[in-house]
């Protein structure tokens, strides 16, 4: 048998530091200094960076050893750092780019909830001087309140990973529906929740969102990240699902909803929808069952959406695919058993635009 | 475990100088490597190690059957079922539920029912990259362009952690013969591995997930509400956001492996100063291109049959090639796209040979205006390459070129400041990079590491909190 060529049989020296006839030629270096650069290299990047490390640290699991290890470094790490002055030109680029609060760990308890029972009447609800809010216990079915082309229902979308599909594919939805307005898209943060504020702020983001938007209604999303431990404002750590946790996530949702509908908006409170594998599911039902007790605590104001039975099989089993409004078979769920593709994200907008059709007479 | 992490520094800073340790003991490391690479890759999901491992056993298996066999005959079917195992393999992770949901809703368009088993298959990172390599390995065993080598050097080929995941897609004839040489710890290239590693992350983290979250997602997610001028400006980002992505990965892959003594192929070549399709596929994913030639092209017949075939092996070939990106068929469609371009210059080219006509005169007014519609033609392609549905690229490019009025919010300065430096940095002499890698490797360790560290501040400041996936991951 011929064979051209051995691939193993060349021996050759090390690799050149100039292949091309022609190049600058490039200093080679010892490998002992090749670790000497990388090294001086982290540690300079590590200094300038510290700021940020600690950031990425703290956000950390409360309850991870991981946390723990890595706080035991970036915590010394920046006090040099901060002592050396090296933290300042991160500072400095970040406010050039306006993202200076990018590296702030925020210490705050969040709005906590002014509702306590469930049977609180709802207030009436108006925006722009005219009524929109749902109709009051009623005996015969009144006029729902009305948007149209001159006076379109104001929403803002908001909410972790979970929500940017299905926030897109309400954008996308609505488009012709000259009676809705979206003006911000869809304000989403990925790996956030309501779990971590010295990672991300919610309340105060929304809040401040809802200010500047005036929006009619806001439709939140979250939970994805939320199944860890929380610290309460005493400075306590609760782990998930024990009852310190429950009573803090609870208050956290509550505080959200009812500083929301005090300023006469409607809450639009999509739940997790179920997820592939089992113990997570397990995680987010007790999260749902706190978003659907607080809607509950809050009627006609806040407005529970379950998305399980939207994007699950007939049975309330979890499915990758399903047939759309059209019969075609689609995959409805992404690869991590978690999140939706666009398919399973139109599902979910048509379910909060119907919902928003029983509330208000959207014409147009 | 993605590069641009701490994880991933922690690793490379064990496995670099446990690597050069070992590196006079050729078994100890190529064992150490190989467990090392397995480790990089199970970070993702240790299961995807034993596909590995299959991999590596059955192509070696089949490698050496070929090689033994003097009866051509047998040495085909070896070879068809080697190619069909690889096949099947990447056929069932990257396309099972694509081919069956999509005759399932075929059937039902004429009226069959039918409910099979979709399994929402995950796709194993890297599969369609180790797969090509171990495709090539192979064949080359089977033209006789070498022997196989031994089980732990074809393991240390295939799992090699630098180019695992995304490639860039290295022959066996360009790796295995490195195992051999003498890797000289006193001669590292490391200026240019320390300026690829930099530039890399910088393409990748800074310019790539800026323009992807600041115009690219929001405008492909619902283009209906985007400008026709907002639209264009999304496309032309996404151009340059999948280049800086890519080109970024294989760049720091180039950059790791060099560190560890190893050379790989250019993999991209400045693919926007493209003067036709054909020069931008000796540009881009050079690799990808090269195997494709070698592996399905030239075996189709290249263009020694005829002008039809010739036509027919293009369209085939950049359709497959299409299709090897995704389960989709608007991956279809961008390879169509790409194939028909190709038939099309290569009709033009024959035609004025057939016509006796010169080739034009190459004055400036040219090459702008050849630079200018090839890079469209291939921003064209890219809107179905990105889109995720036939109706979503319809509604880009119906916006691209029907609703020009309203604002253009995303237009941020800072977005059309990263789209000029993204085409920009194409056209820097390669002379000036190739001096100011010398400049750099001239410098002390130490100033190197402070500036490197300088580096690493811009990078990550500038870069949003968080790693976005490599695009090409999935591929």
């Amino acid at each position: 048998m011929t064979v051209t060529r051995d691939p193993t049989s060349t021996t050759r020296t090390a690799p050149p530091a100039r292949r091309r006839t022609g190049e600058p030629p490039r200093r080679p270096m010892p490998a002992g200094h090749v670790i000497l650069v990388l090294t001086v290299a982290l540690v300079v990047g590590s200094l300038l960076n510290a700021r940020g490390m600690l950031k990425t640290a703290n956000s950390l699991n409360l309850d991870s050893t991981r946390r723990e290890l890595s706080l035991v470094f970036a915590k010394p790490l920046y006090r040099v750092a901060h002592f050396l002055h090296t933290d300042r030109p991160r500072l400095w680029i970040q406010d050039l780019i306006g993202r200076g609060g990018d590296d702030r760990i925020a210490s705050v308890a969040g709005p906590s909830p002014t509702t306590t029972t469930t049977t609180a009447p709802p207030p009436p609800t108006t925006a722009g001087g005219r009524s929109v809010g749902p109709p009051p216990p009623p005996t015969t079915p009144p006029a729902k309140p009305v948007f149209d082309v001159n006076h379109r229902l104001r929403v803002y979308l908001a909410g972790d990973s979970l929500a940017e599909v299905p926030g897109q594919e309400y954008l996308n939805l609505v488009t012709g529906v000259n009676s809705i307005t979206v003006p911000n898209g869809v304000d989403k943060k990925i790996s956030s929740g309501l779990s971590r504020p010295d990672y991300f702020d919610w309340p105060a983001r929304i809040l401040d969102q809802v200010k500047s938007i005036d929006p009619n209604t806001v439709v939140l999303t979250f939970g994805a990240n939320d199944d860890q431990a929380v610290q309460s404002p005493d400075g306590k750590k609760h782990s998930f699902g024990s009852p310190g946790w429950i009573a803090e996530y609870r208050r956290r949702v509550g505080g959200l909803m009812d500083a929301i509908v005090s300023q006469n908006r409607t809450v639009f409170w999509l739940g997790i929808p179920i997820v592939r594998d089992p113990a997570r599911w397990a995680h987010y039902q007790l999260i749902d069952q706190i978003y659907t007790s607080e809607a509950g605590a809050r009627p006609g104001r806040v407005f529970f959406i379950d998305t399980t039975p939207i994007v699950a099989g007939p049975q309330g089993e979890y499915e990758d695919f399903l047939p759309d409004s059209s019969g075609q078979t689609r995959r409805v769920r992404s690869a991590d058993g978690i999140h939706v593709e666009r398919p399973g994200g139109r599902l979910i907008a048509e379910a909060v635009l119907a919902k928003m059709r029983s509330v208000w007479d959207l014409r147009g | 475990m993605l590069f641009p992490t701490v994880t991933f520094a922690i690793f490379f800073m064990i496995v670099l100088p446990v690597s050069w340790l070992l590196m006079p003991k050729p078994a100890r490391w190529k064992l150490f490597m190989v467990a090392a690479s397995y480790y990089f890759y199970g970070y993702w999901n240790w299961r995807f190690i034993l596909l590995l491992v299959v991999s590596t056993l059955g192509n070696q298996v089949f490698a050496r059957l070929i090689h033994r066999s003097d009866d051509d005959r047998l040495r085909r079917i070896f070879l068809g079922a080697a190619v069909a195992m690889n096949l099947g393999v990447l056929g069932y992770f990257k396309y099972y539920d694509f081919f069956v949901s999509s005759a399932q809703n075929m059937l039902r368009d004429v009226g069959i029912s039918v409910a099979p088993d979709l399994v929402a298959v995950t796709l194993p990172v890297g599969i369609s990259f180790f797969t090509f390599q171990a495709l090539s390995y192979v064949i080359d065993v089977y033209r006789r362009n070498f022997e196989p080598v031994r089980l732990l050097d074809f393991a240390v080929y295939l799992s090699f952690f630098p180019h695992l995941v995304a490639g860039p897609i290295v022959r066996a004839a360009e790796f295995l013969p490195q195992l051999r040489e003498r890797h000289d710890p006193r001669r590292v290239d490391a200026g240019r591995a320390f300026f690829l590693i930099a530039g890399g992350l910088f393409k990748k983290v800074v310019i790539a997930n800026f323009l992807a979250t600041s115009i690219v997602d929001n405008v492909f997610a619902s283009p209906g509400r985007h400008s026709g001028y907002e639209t264009l400006m999304a496309v032309y980002a996404y151009a340059v956001q999948i280049y800086a992505d890519f080109s970024g990965y294989t760049d720091i892959a180039i950059g790791l492996a060099l560190l560890l003594g190893f050379r790989f192929p250019q993999n991209f070549d400045a693919p926007y100063t493209a003067r036709s399709l054909q020069d931008f596929w000796r540009r881009w994913h050079m690799t990808l291109s090269r195997w494709l030639r070698d592996y399905l092209y030239i075996p189709l017949g290249g263009n020694r049959r005829g002008r039809l075939l010739t036509y027919r092996n293009l369209m085939l070939t950049m359709v497959l090639g299409g299709l090897w990106h995704g389960a989709a068929w608007t991956f279809v469609v961008w390879g169509a796209i790409h194939g028909g371009v190709l038939a099309f210059e290569h009709w033009r080219h024959e035609e004025r040979i057939a016509r006796g006509l010169p080739e034009p005169d190459d004055t400036l007014m040219r090459r702008v205006a050849d630079r200018f519609i090839t890079f469209n033609i291939v921003c064209l392609a890219w809107v179905f390459f990105r889109a995720d549905s036939f109706s979503n690229a319809g509604a880009v490019l119906s916006r691209v070129l029907f609703h020009w009025g309203g604002g253009a919010a995303l237009v941020t300065p800072w977005v059309l400041l990263a789209i000029a430096v993204g085409i920009a940095s194409q056209y820097v002499p390669t002379r000036a990079i190739a001096t100011a890698m010398s400049e750099f490797s001239r410098l002390s360790p130490v100033i190197q590491g402070v500036v490197l560290g300088f580096g690493l501040l811009f990078i990550n400041a500038l870069g949003p909190r968080g790693v976005a996936p490599f695009i090409y991951f999935r591929f």
